[in-house]
């Protein structure tokens, strides 16, 4: 499969070279799908909701390999999603490669 | 009632986790997979899915986890299929409360798409009784 993310690790290694295509196409929309959570996520405010959007991030993120973001988006959900945790994730979003605003 | 695990029913509701289960339990894992985006629609569709195995998300906006799964148990055709949360949620007192909901097991995200087929199979094989319907 194409290259990952740096941080990311690969669930796919050693699949089949079918399993692994189809794996990297969802991955890269997930990938692709991360700057309107994001958007999602800044444009609630703190609290009960902002950390609905997290937790949804959080069971998702692993899922695609990306365990670093997926660790952030769990320890913002526990704060309700304040801005200094929101920090980290937008850290990690932008450390495998996606721009947001 | 089936005497293998063929088909599996999820619910789901974020797009982006209904995907990644349609990947680990129907390629990865070769099961018919019906995956749905709340407790309504699952409602709708297990009479007529007859899903061996239902993994359920526990906070829904529709209906959650735990509401949902009442409701199954309500349906004569699912009273004997096992049903599995699947939680982000990890301190051990909220698992313990979730499982005294009745459900089966639990199954906690995130998950690994290449062994999630794999790792439904003993709630299926231990947790499955007598259905009707």
């Amino acid at each position: 499969m194409a290259p990952g993310p740096a941080d990311a690790f690969d669930p796919a290694a050693g699949q089949s070279p079918a399993v692994q295509a189809a794996y990297a196409r969802l991955r890269s929309q997930f990938l692709a799908g991360l700057p309107q959570r994001w958007a999602e996520i800044v444009s609630t405010p703190p609290g009960p909701s902002r950390a609905a959007a997290l937790h949804r991030l959080t069971g998702a993120a692993g899922g695609y390999g990306l365990t670093a973001l997926g660790d952030a988006a769990r320890q913002a959900e526990m704060t309700g999603g304040t801005d200094e945790t929101l920090h980290a994730v937008r850290r990690e979003i932008e450390a495998v490669g996606v721009t947001v605003p | 009632m089936s005497e293998a695990l063929r088909r599996v029913m999820c619910v789901e509701d974020d797009a982006d986790i209904r995907m990644i289960l349609e990947f680990s339990l129907g390629t990865v894992g070769g099961y018919e997979v019906r995956c749905c985006a709340g407790g309504r629609a699952a409602l709708q569709q297990a009479p007529e899915f007859k899903p061996d195995l239902v993994l359920l998300d526990v906070m829904m906006p529709d209906l959650s986890g735990p509401e949902t799964l009442a409701a199954l148990r309500e349906l004569p055709s699912m009273r004997g299929v096992p049903v599995v949360f699947m939680t982000a949620k990890a301190m051990p007192d909220e698992l313990e409360q979730l499982l005294e909901h009745g459900a089966t097991g639990l199954i906690v995200k995130p998950f690994d798409p290449m062994t999630l087929s794999q790792d439904i199979r003993p709630y299926w094989e231990h947790g499955r009784g007598p259905r009707s319907g």
